[in-house]
């Protein structure tokens, strides 16, 4: 009885298998590795006694096989052990809180970010230090790669079609990192979510890609913060409109200095909500109306832009230099943080 | 909605009729779907009364009045 999860692909070479998958809708633009049955098989075994279903994926509500998930993540370059951090990243986009539905749907330009936490970081290289955002490191490539492919071609997300992004942006390609543990004055993000320091977690939000916030000036926590606070807020940002939360993540150097003057990450969240606001002045009478209706209200004559000081989630990442970063959510999301489950032993 | 008795209606803009009939077949349900002109958000008074009048216009056939 043929196998109805294998597709019988003719051998082809290399320009004639990028210009297939071209066709056939599952690339995101970049060339695929070939997911063959020795390679799916070999990214299964990296989820060996992983036997926790993986819920139907939106839009088109297709409940995965692991087969399905793991061509994925070859076709995205994935090494077999990147696989437990790929379910526990599409696990968490599938919680209902993250609201993936909305989030292809909508028209604003967000996209999974992934961060990872714990041992496994250093087990898979990776990159927490400086360019953790962008390019050259095969973990963060491609774990955030195969995340994205797995939401287009099993839960059928397809750009400018069933995913109705503007503009889109580059972290749609993939927007993977992980948090610079060893160099952050903090208790590690997952820590503070309530695991252990030896679990391995990959959080999610739907977010923008991260927008720099520099401060090369101050020398103290609090103009640092206040240099953060005007950044931050922002009436064109969609954290004002709906509600929800976002990123701040420090860099090592500004982490330090916070750190220095005694600023604790709960005194961070409290003063960067009371700080980042946005006056009245700056939100056009249709705007406000249209806030006011999301339940975002002005408070002494300037808007929110987060509900609560808890959805200022605080993170450090990337290396030397006098950077932070702002990551703004799709607003109508959350910070949703799973566990990431080792193979079980041969 | 229909089954009650009620009229069950999605109203959308023509530039997101694709994607409202591909969620509706995920689900394996069929919309009575009304189309109007893109965009409707972002129009003055005057440029809204034109969807307003093709939605109720709409509206009025679905629910048989």
């Amino acid at each position: 009885m043929p196998d109805a999860e294998v597709l019988d692909i003719p051998d082809m070479d290399p320009d004639a298998w990028a210009d297939y998958v071209e066709q056939q809708g599952w690339t995101d633009g970049l060339p695929l590795v070939p997911p063959t049955e020795a390679a799916v098989a070999r990214m299964v075994e990296g989820a060996r006694g992983d036997n926790e279903p993986v819920p139907p994926i939106t839009p088109r509500l297709m409940t995965p096989t692991i087969r399905s998930l793991a061509a994925n993540a070859v076709m995205a370059g994935c090494r077999p052990e990147y696989f437990p951090v790929v379910l526990a990243a599409l696990r968490g986009v599938l919680v209902a809180d993250y609201n993936l539905h909305g989030t292809l749907a909508t028209t604003h330009s967000c996209a999974p970010m992934v961060m990872i936490n714990g041992p496994l970081r250093k087990t898979l290289n990776v990159n927490c230090g400086s360019n953790c955002f962008g390019q050259g490191w095969r973990a963060n490539a491609a774990i955030g790669r195969a995340l994205q492919l797995i939401l287009n071609n099993v839960g059928g997300a397809k750009p400018a079609v069933m995913d109705r992004l503007t503009f889109g942006s580059p972290a749609k390609y993939t927007f993977c990192f992980g948090e610079n543990e060893e160099e952050s004055p903090f208790a590690p993000y997952h820590v503070r979510q309530g695991f252990a320091a030896d679990e391995s977690v990959a959080t999610v939000i739907s977010s923008e890609p991260n927008h720099n916030l520099n401060d090369h000036g101050s020398t103290s926590g609090i103009d640092l913060l206040t240099t953060f606070a005007g950044g931050i807020a922002s009436p064109a940002a969609n954290n004002i409109s709906a509600k929800g939360p976002f990123f701040i993540v420090f860099g090592p150097e500004h982490a330090a200095t916070l750190a220095r003057d005694n600023w604790t990450v709960e005194a961070i969240q409290q003063f960067l909500f009371d700080k980042a606001r946005v006056p009245l002045s700056e939100v056009s009478a249709e705007n406000r109306y249209r806030y006011e209706t999301g339940g975002n209200f002005p408070e002494n004559g300037a808007f929110k832009v987060a509900p609560t000081p808890e959805d200022i989630h605080v993170a450090v990442a990337g290396g030397p230099g006098k950077h932070s970063a702002w990551i703004p959510s799709f607003g109508g999301t959350a910070a949703i943080s799973v566990r990431i489950k080792p193979p079980a032993a041969a | 909605m229909r089954k009650r008795g009620l009229a069950g209606v999605v109203i959308a803009t023509e530039t997101f009729r694709p994607l409202v009939l591909a969620q509706a077949r995920a689900r394996k349900l069929e919309p009575h779907l009304i189309v109007v002109k893109h965009p409707v958000g972002g129009l003055n008074a005057a440029e809204l009364e034109e969807r307003i009048e093709a939605a109720f216009a709409g509206l009025k056939l679905e629910m048989g009045v």
